[in-house]
């Protein structure tokens, strides 16, 4: 025939000692040390036995109280020395419990408030839009309206019905690799350049991009240093470390 | 300006703002000074609690906000279909009172406080933005600070972090 066991679950081992205290109904400065290390053994042995896992916290504990107790049995050296400044483990412990029954009781409190108040709603705030005055609405009907939606409809439709363009897709005249090589080469020569005379000659956008983010890849990997004195002033190039060597 | 009318200005600024209105800006709205603003909105608390309104005004910290009464939580679920919110575990509960009255204070304060690890709880109660952190402890680690939020004060129904009773609480064990 088994039976049920029924645990409280505990929030950590000094709520398992507020409860065996209450339960022994003594007030927490009472507490005899011997009887509610055994209540806990007790506990902990309950949660073995029943397959719980027992956190740390209650081992530490335990090992606390054990310590408490043993040091009540041994009899104490006789030449007991003034600088026993250490202070009492039981009274600190005491003082623990009365601290977390504290704010217990405070969290008990809490409780109940929220209960009551978390029933209590409130509004988002409003999206109020600002319209803008700077838009006029003059001198506009819905036949202006219309005739807007009929022209985009017809766009749209002339769109659908044209042909597909065929287009030939260019190779990209200049890979970043190219660049970053032909810069390369051109730095070993010359040890430095100024970005307008690395752009001078083919100006178009797609070439300075390249230039550009050639520029950044070899800052990047620290082949070069570039400097400029102000913004949009034209940059300075140097070839720095060791990459270079064995040029000039 | 009539008081009245004051009032009824105040009550709309509220309406559109949902969220709790600084004294400050009701003062300037009005053009009176913050005091003057202070003793209408506590006037008109009292009044929509006078008439049993199914709104009422509240105070956190030094900002108002109308919310419904907590009496007619279960009426709103009903309407809105929504479910009571999930109460706070004992866990976060306590962690909830230790950082209220600490604050700011550290995990490893709270940590030694309730003699347990507080990591979920307090990851529970930034989630539910009832605690923040409110910086870093100048010490090894440089430990982060948590302090609660002024949600935390609304969901609790205080005015100020004063309100919490005092700790010094009954010694029955």
């Amino acid at each position: 025939m088994g039976y049920q066991v029924r645990l409280e679950v505990f929030e950590g081992p000094l709520d398992l000692l507020l409860h065996l205290i209450s339960k022994a109904k003594i007030n927490i400065e009472d507490i005899s040390i011997s009887e509610i290390t055994a209540q806990y053994m007790d506990y902990l042995s309950q949660m073995q036995a029943l397959d719980i896992d027992i956190a740390s916290e209650f081992m530490v504990m335990a090992a606390t109280l054990l310590h408490i107790k043993s040091s009540r049995l041994l009899p104490k050296p006789a030449s007991q020395q003034p600088e026993e400044q250490e202070p009492d483990p039981q009274q600190q412990l005491i003082q623990r419990l009365k601290e977390y029954k504290k704010y217990k009781d405070a969290a008990e409190w809490l409780r109940e408030r929220h209960m009551v108040y978390s029933g209590m709603y409130s509004k988002l705030p409003e999206e109020l839009i600002d319209t803008g005055e700077n838009v006029k609405f003059s001198n506009v009907t819905k036949e202006d309206l219309a005739q807007a939606m009929m022209a985009l409809l017809n766009k749209k439709k002339a769109s659908q019905e044209a042909q597909p363009v065929v287009r030939n897709i260019k190779p990209e005249p200049i890979t970043l690799q190219d660049r970053i090589n032909q810069l390369t080469a051109l730095l070993v020569r010359r040890g430095k350049v100024l970005f307008s005379q690395l752009v001078r000659k083919r100006f178009s956008r797609l070439y300075v991009v390249v230039t550009f983010l050639a520029l950044l890849e070899m800052v990047n990997k620290g082949w070069i240093v570039v400097q400029q004195s102000r913004p949009f002033s034209d940059i300075f190039i140097q070839r720095k470390g060791s990459r270079w060597k064995n040029s000039r | 300006m009539e008081e009245q009318q004051m009032m009824a200005i105040a009550e709309a600024i509220l309406f559109i703002a949902g969220d709790p209105v600084p004294v400050g800006s009701i003062a300037a709205v009005l053009d009176i000074d913050d005091d003057d603003a202070r003793r209408l909105m506590e006037k008109m608390a009292a009044s929509y609690a006078l008439q049993h309104r199914g709104l009422q005004l509240i105070r956190v910290n030094d900002s108002y906000q109308l919310v419904t009464r907590p009496e007619y939580g279960e009426y709103i679920r009903k309407f809105t279909g929504m479910d009571k919110e999930q109460p706070l575990s004992r866990a976060c509960l306590e962690t909830l009172a230790i950082i209220a009255y600490n604050q700011p204070v550290t995990k490893a304060d709270i940590e030694q406080l309730r003699g347990v690890k507080c990591d979920h709880a307090i990851a529970v109660l930034l989630d539910k933005n009832l605690i923040c952190e409110v910086g870093r402890l100048d010490a090894p680690g440089k430990p982060k600070l948590y302090g609660t939020t002024d949600l935390f004060l609304k969901s609790f129904g205080l005015s100020s972090i004063h309100d919490l009773p005092s700790l010094t609480s009954q010694q029955d064990a």
